[in-house]
């Protein structure tokens, strides 16, 4: 495989676009299930892969082989996803200050379809920058090496590891208030009930 | 035991994800939509070898891009590079950072060198070829374009010498300097070949000639690779002199520009460029640290465009050399308007 890829990457740089399709064959489910776990939705995900693998190819003459492909394209979509992210957040804010009106909620499939994970995680992860919400999508979902991570951020190995450290102790922290609310609130409820 | 620890915490937050992503990806495929994009991509994209044989091989000792007149340019706006403008105000010249050679750009070039060299040591010296390699990684690269050309240049020992062959072959002048630095002296001048297929793949004769290295290519017997033709020629585009001191040199180059000529002259990135007004004329001053490794080699370069005679001039001198600006700006001073 990394052999058919080395080729295929240096046939696509020799100006052969046919060849890319071996490269599009081989990535474009991790960087599906990346983009999704990024962005939090199936259809944008679909829609970023396409982006960045045409971005991907725009940029190919530029690959060195000093990095893995692999960590090189990741490194696209991590930018995308967070050019999206931020562009979003834009238009959140926008929304919010201009049409509060007409502001509408997710429908409960829109909802179901938006929460990749289980609750506490799901609503904690929403306390992470994209920067930090990436770092653990990477580590955890998955499964590169610190190392691999770096090429991606453009960071040492081991600020890639501290930065997650704290990343996940941010998260734990978040997790034990959402619990420590969610009792609140039962309590809450519960004495509401008995008055 | 930590590491256990960390890991059981890291398999606890995988398990709260709500997809499972081999199953979510399974069916998903977009390779059509992409290659649909791609390809239209691909039919635009300038090819990187048609870009690196622009002006196919003049010893360029600073890279020089050419484009026509209209055609797009890559922005900048940092002070440490000069624009010169035409007498209408058009921006005919820029200086800006050059860009790196990418890894394949280095393979190829590698790749392409031992074919050279065998053309060269096929020619008579004063000969020009065209050449064709059977080397699909090459020839992909720049599909449009597969023919190579090469010049077995001649040396002229003395300005008389050099000044003949630059009337015969109607080459651009270069009037011999009345003012150099101290001690420098003529070494050698040449003049290469005016290049025949500007136009490239737009030009019948430069298909002609493809299509016939090519066919005799897939006729040849397996394992030969190198097709050559001889070129008859009778101009020239570009004249070179070099001066000499020692181990120290100091080169004054004049090339033909093709009409509404853009040009794009590259530079190190910690260079630092500026315009110098030189008898009315406006030329560009690029003063270079010395660098490790690749970039442009020379201390000093001097360069301007001689609109009446439609020429690009250059100056420029070795990294190690001890000539200054005001070096290069007497001998300016003198070939400007010396025609």
């Amino acid at each position: 495989m990394d052999e058919q890829l080395d080729d295929s990457i240096k046939r696509v740089q020799a100006g052969d676009a046919q060849q890319y399709a071996f490269i599009v064959g081989a990535f474009q489910r991790p960087i599906f299930v990346y983009c999704w776990r990024m962005l939090g939705s199936r259809q944008e995900a679909e829609d970023a892969v396409q982006d960045i693998l045409v971005r991907a190819f725009e940029k190919i003459h530029m690959y060195k082989p000093r990095v893995s492909f692999s960590s090189w394209l990741y490194k696209i979509a991590y930018h995308h996803c967070l050019n999206l992210i931020r562009s979003r957040k834009r238009q959140q804010r926008l929304r919010l200050g201009l049409f509060r009106q007409n502001l509408t909620a997710d429908s409960p499939a829109q909802a179901m379809e938006r929460r990749l994970f289980s609750e506490p995680l799901s609503k904690a992860l929403e306390r992470l920058t994209a920067e930090e919400r990436n770092l653990l999508v990477l580590r955890v979902f998955e499964e590169k090496p610190f190392g691999e991570i770096g090429e991606i951020l453009n960071k040492s190995p081991d600020a890639v590891k501290k930065k997650f450290g704290r990343t996940k102790m941010k998260l734990q922290k978040s997790m034990s208030q959402l619990k420590e609310e969610e009792a609140c609130m039962s309590c809450n409820g519960l004495l509401k009930t008995k008055i | 035991m930590h590491e256990l620890q960390r890991f059981t915490q890291d398999e606890n937050l995988k398990q709260m994800s709500m997809i499972d992503p081999d199953k979510a990806a399974r069916d998903f495929d977009v390779t059509d939509h992409v290659m649909k994009r791609v390809l239209a991509l691909s039919d635009r994209k300038p090819r990187l070898a048609a870009r690196l044989r622009m002006r196919p091989g003049v010893a360029l000792t600073s890279l020089i891009l050419f484009v026509v007149m209209g055609a797009s340019v890559t922005g900048y706006a940092a002070s440490q590079y000069v624009e010169l403008q035409n007498a209408k105000g058009e921006t005919v010249l820029k200086t800006a950072k050059a860009e790196e050679t990418t890894d394949f750009a280095q393979y190829l070039a590698k790749r392409m060198e031992p074919y050279r060299q065998s053309v060269l040591s096929q020619l008579n010296p004063g000969e020009y070829a065209a050449y064709y390699v059977k080397d699909d990684v090459m020839n992909k690269a720049d599909a449009n374009n597969p023919i190579q050309f090469e010049y077995k240049r001649v040396d002229y020992k003395s300005f008389g010498s050099f000044a003949q062959e630059m009337k015969r072959t109607q080459a651009p002048v270069i009037h011999e300097p009345s003012r150099l630095p101290q001690g420098y002296r003529f070494d050698y001048g040449y003049v290469y070949p005016k290049f025949m297929y500007p136009q490239m793949s737009s030009d019948k004769d430069y298909v002609r000639l493809k299509n016939e290295l090519i066919k005799q290519s897939e006729s040849a017997a397996k394992g030969e690779k190198l097709f050559i033709k001889k070129l008859e020629w009778d101009q020239a585009d570009f004249s070179y002199a070099r001066y000499a001191k020692g181990s120290d040199y100091l080169v004054i180059s004049a090339r033909t520009l093709f009409p509404d000529s853009k040009l794009t002259v590259f530079q190190n990135e910690q260079d630092t460029a500026e315009k110098v007004s030189i008898k009315g004329s406006d030329t560009y001053y690029i003063q270079s640290e010395p660098t490790q490794g690749a970039g442009f080699k020379s201390k000093n370069r001097l360069g301007w465009i001689d609109a009446d005679r439609r020429l690009l001039f250059e100056i420029y001198d070795n990294s190690a050399s001890k000539l200054n600006k005001q070096d290069l700006v007497d001998i300016a001073e003198d070939l400007i308007g010396s025609h």
